[in-house]
């Protein structure tokens, strides 16, 4: 190149021009470009976020309505509670087989414990629904869980008449806790005595308790003995330990119009000189009226007659159990209206059992205060 | 008529400037780089600003925090409830031994047939064995059960002749099977 080189301007203006060019290329890509992304970024976020701000402020706006539906859940989830508490106590279940059993008379001879199982509900689900076939798979689920099934298959061997075996069904029927007679098998004698097996499922769902045994019972507080094998004096001591578990508060049976007990009846569970009855094969309706706190104060109406009295109780649950029977042909039009006036601060829980899916038999008609269908 | 001189334009031509044009071409390429520098600083403080924002909306979120943790505990509660209904429906479907079962059986019976032995397992069938008068008085209580709808199945095992030689009298046992009618087990989706 000569030493009396001079740069033209058109060139000086190019090199100029590539020097701008490269400088924004430069800055644009290093600088501004990630800039514009990071703004862009976050104006994007910014958006979002007012938008779930926005809905946040309308959905605070409606937080006593949210409120007013986890105390509805929570009552619901405690009616569901009565029939399937969360805790599994093997000494509730033989106390109600007991009582039952000397309630309908029929002779329970023999309880066999099948073992306390825990799993997963789907693995209940999977149990219950294969029962009796093959291919059933029970896994074991880690216990502690909410969805965690604790249940225990029972066999009774009993003897009786056949009007002791129904009425021992029934009685499971109308408690509150559930139990479920899964297989049955009935012999009959010559001179009319039955004896036979069957077959009960109990179960609860819940987290096992942190504490052994994570659940009161109502038994008798021990004397003590200095001898624990002396034998015992014939009717000497001990207490009655009759404890009616998971029974009714009241009950509400309803039959077919073609069986001599027809109609409806209404009572005071156990109590059979409480109840009130109609044989007419018409939907009628019946009222019950529960007041008071310590002491409740009741009065039932079934299709105009009406029973009152007294019920004391320190269950936060007052229970009525609806057993309805199966219709025996389409003119059977039997059933009942329930109306139910609760002032007791309590919680009433209407268990309604076997009833017409298509037609139902039972109808839980005006309320007042917190009443359930369970 | 006037001149033209042709080289006078030649003559006039200003001569390139290089230092004056570099001075020029400098105060261009800085202005260049304080509009992109302007620009990186504006974004920048425009994103800032959108960040303060954004700590003032989580702040205000956080007030109502309350809210998503009631939603949450509610949408648990339904599915507690749902699955436990579930567990219910289930089990109640599946437990076929009930007082209606046998209210069932009892209404199908006529005086002259009565039952000796009754089984009822849990996936729904039932050994059934009795006796009666004469074999068509068995056959109308078969028949009655299926009339019943709550069997899909029902079959005779064996109807054999039982004949007293003391009392010349005779009746006749029989052994039947039958299925019950299963329900629909809830699908809990």
């Amino acid at each position: 190149m000569s030493r009396n080189y001079s740069i033209s301007k058109s060139e000086f203006v190019l090199i100029v021009v590539l020097i701008i060019v490269a400088l924004i290329v430069v800055i644009g890509n290093y600088f501004v470009l990630p800039a514009w992304q990071e703004l862009s970024q976050t104006r994007e976020l910014h958006a979002r976020q007012t938008q779930q701000l926005e809905n946040l402020r309308r959905e605070h706006g409606k937080i006593d309505t949210y409120r007013e539906q986890e105390a509805q859940l929570d009552e619901e989830i405690a009616a569901i509670g009565v029939s399937i508490p969360s805790y599994y106590a093997q000494e509730e279940i033989v106390a109600a087989i007991s009582s039952a059993s000397q309630e309908s008379r029929l002779d329970v001879v023999n309880i066999t414990f099948g073992g306390r199982v825990v799993q997963s509900k789907d693995a209940f689900l999977n149990q219950l629904k294969n029962a009796g076939k093959s291919g059933g798979e029970a896994i074991s689920a880690a216990a502690g869980g909410p969805d965690t099934v604790t249940a225990e298959q029972l066999t009774l061997n009993v003897s009786g008449s056949f009007d002791e075996y129904m009425r021992f069904l029934s009685i499971f029927e109308l408690s509150s806790r559930r139990v479920f007679f899964r297989s049955a098998t009935l012999s009959a004698a010559p001179d009319g005595k039955l004896t036979g097996t069957m077959n009960l499922l109990v179960f609860s769902v819940g987290e096992l308790p942190e504490t052994f045994p994570g659940y009161a019972y109502d038994a008798p507080v021990p004397s003590g003995r200095e001898d624990p094998f002396e034998p015992f004096d014939r009717g000497a001591g001990g207490g009655s330990g009759a404890v009616q578990t998971g029974a009714p508060d009241f009950y509400v049976i309803i039959s077919s119009s073609l069986d001599n007990d027809s109609g409806v009846q209404m009572g005071r569970y156990p109590i059979s000189a409480t109840q009130v009855s109609t044989d007419k094969n018409a939907h009628v309706t019946a009222a019950l009226t529960l007041s008071g706190s310590d002491v409740i104060s009741f009065s039932y109406t079934l299709d105009g007659k009406t029973y009152s009295g007294t019920l004391e109780s320190e269950k936060d649950t007052i229970t009525i159990s609806v057993l309805s029977r199966a219709r025996k042909s389409a003119d059977d039009n039997v059933g009942v209206t329930l109306d139910v006036t609760n002032d007791t601060g309590r919680t009433v829980v209407v268990s309604v059992r076997n009833d017409d899916a298509i037609n139902p038999r039972f109808k839980l008609g005006t309320t007042r205060g917190t009443v359930l269908l369970g | 008529m006037r001149d033209i001189n042709l080289l006078e334009g030649l003559g006039s031509r200003k001569k390139f400037d290089v230092k004056k044009s570099a001075r020029r071409a400098a105060i261009a390429v800085v202005i260049v780089a304080l509009l992109l520098g302007g620009a990186v600083f504006g974004l920048r403080y425009l994103n800032d600003q959108y960040k303060q924002q954004l700590a003032d909306i989580s702040a205000e979120m956080a007030q109502y925090k309350e809210i998503g943790e009631l939603k949450n505990t509610i949408t648990d509660k339904r599915q507690l409830i749902d699955s436990l209904k579930v567990l219910l429906d289930t089990a109640d479907v599946t437990s076929r031994v009930d007082s209606a079962f046998f209210e069932t059986i009892s209404n199908a019976l006529s005086s002259s047939v009565y039952l000796t032995s009754l089984a009822l397992n849990e996936d729904g069938t039932v050994s059934l064995a009795g006796k009666g008068v004469t074999r068509e008085d068995i056959t109308y209580f078969i028949y009655s059960l299926k009339l019943s709808g709550a069997f899909k199945d029902i079959s005779f095992s064996v109807i054999s002749q039982e004949k007293n030689e003391t009392t010349d009298t005779g009746l006749f046992g029989f052994a039947a099977t039958a299925v019950l009618v299963s329900e629909e087990v809830p699908s809990g989706e």
